[in-house]
């Protein structure tokens, strides 16, 4: 890996920087999400941690999908996604470059939307900030390995963010769940149990799909 | 050795065949100017010289190198497409200098610089590429091309666009390329360029290339294979 990686990441929140096209979009659907899992939890009486960590990870992953499919449609509207391939780089180069924009561009909504939804809907996790951020990050990579493949994937058609939806949603169902758990068990954090196994299966996932992604990237963006 | 070998190569493109079974040649200090009928395959077996697509059937080679995801490989092709391939919301200058560090060139700031002054893009250094008209973005977008000095050089339609100045510039540029010993691919329509520019032309027709020298540009010989004409 060389320095050329850094430049796509920095020509590309250049990008963002002066677009402000992609981070309005997450957050407004992160807040508007947030708000509406606090109307349901002040109506609903029971134990409202399991919903919101699961409406909380569902908003993550579905906010992912507009950064993912915005960062390749930067490249693909100019038509720059062919000159970019034609760079004397490797495919692996920019794998990297467009993993560490989506999964920074995700990290950022994360820090407003995971503390809002404990704020709203009145759950615990941010008494364990640690080890709610190792879950944030590893479901972070996770949505993002599988996702950036997908994303390259997906951007030559023409409906390429519903596609880039139906084909990451289906593949992050594990993850989800996983995340999920793992965020609604912190109170029960230990070595043993039930949250280490979740976080577990969040890590597999996540390396998973991390080795995957570099390994298929330069085989599926052929033309 | 050919900088480029293009043998018996064929193109589907949605089940509809865009090229059949065509040779190609191109050698150092060569220009040679693809012409046709809109629609014929000009782009297409641009795209396919330039590495950017791969053909369904038969071979291309680039030097002797027959994988054009090799890093050395790109290293030789600069390629202009039809689109001009810029980043709209970065300056002239920066697309260069990201071109530039894509490229590895040593100094990348240095080279970026020199280049905007060689392509008389230096008035229009700070400019967004959203902003700029389309004739100083196509030449840009041949400066970003050429920037790291391929040995192979390939233009879609790259007179479009520019004005007087501009096309003089290129035409000088295309020849300061040849003198160098680069082999240079051109498609174009405009034949008084090309007869001023072109060693050999081609023409593509029939979904096949055939093969005519400049002085019969306006008599071309429809049906004449370059394996035929060889």
């Amino acid at each position: 890996m060389d320095l050329r990686w850094w430049w796509i990441v920095q020509k590309d929140l250049a990008t963002e920087y002066r677009g402000w096209n992609t981070w309005p979009r997450m957050l407004l659907l992160g807040l508007l999400m947030a708000f509406l899992t606090s109307y349901m939890a002040i109506a609903s009486s029971g134990d409202n941690s399991r919903t919101a960590a699961g409406i909380c990870w569902l908003t993550i992953c579905l906010a992912a999908t507009i950064s993912l499919s915005h960062s390749m449609q930067d490249e693909q509207n100019p038509c720059c996604w062919e000159s970019l391939r034609l760079y004397p780089i490797s495919p692996s180069t920019i794998y990297a470059a467009k993993l560490t924009v989506n999964t920074l561009s995700l990290a950022a909504l994360q820090l407003v939307v995971i503390p809002c939804f404990a704020v709203t809907t009145n759950v615990t996790w941010m008494s364990h900030p640690l080890l709610l951020v190792v879950v944030a990050c590893l479901g972070n990579l996770a949505i993002n390995s599988v996702g950036t493949v997908a994303a390259a994937l997906t951007v030559r058609w023409q409906s390429s963010h519903g596609l880039l939806v139906l084909l990451t949603l289906p593949l992050l169902i594990p993850v989800i769940l996983a995340a999920a758990e793992s965020t609604r068990l912190l109170d029960h954090a230990a070595a043993h149990g039930p949250w280490r196994d979740w976080l577990l299966l969040l890590t597999a996932f996540a390396v998973v799909y991390l080795t995957a992604g570099w390994v298929l990237f330069e085989y599926l963006v052929e033309d | 050795m050919f900088a480029i070998e293009a043998t018996n190569i064929s193109h589907r493109l949605a089940g509809e065949w865009i090229l059949q079974e065509t040779d190609f040649r191109l050698t150092a200090n060569e220009c040679i100017v693809i012409t046709g009928a809109n629609g014929a395959g000009k782009t297409t077996l641009l795209r396919l010289l330039s590495g950017s697509m791969r053909p369904t059937s038969g071979n291309v080679t680039w030097y002797g190198h027959s994988d054009a995801r090799e890093i050395q490989v790109r290293r030789l092709i600069g390629y202009v497409a039809h689109e001009v391939q810029l980043y709209p919301q970065l300056t002239v200058a920066e697309n260069l200098l990201f071109a530039a560090r894509m490229c590895g060139i040593a100094d990348p700031r240095r080279r970026a610089l020199q280049t905007l002054d060689v392509s008389g893009l230096a008035a229009s250094a700070d400019e967004m590429v959203a902003k700029t008209s389309r004739g100083i973005r196509q030449r840009l977008a041949i400066a970003r091309a050429t920037i790291h000095e391929p040995t192979i050089v390939l233009l879609d339609e790259p007179f479009t666009s520019l004005d007087q100045e501009g096309c003089q510039w290129l035409t000088e540029s295309i020849r300061k390329w040849r003198r160098a010993g680069r082999a240079i691919c051109v498609v174009s329509h405009d034949l008084t360029l090309t007869r001023r520019l072109a060693t050999h032309v081609v023409r593509v027709n029939d979904r096949k290339v055939c093969d005519v020298t400049p002085a019969s540009v306006d008599n071309f010989a429809p049906n004449h294979f370059v394996a035929d004409a060889a």
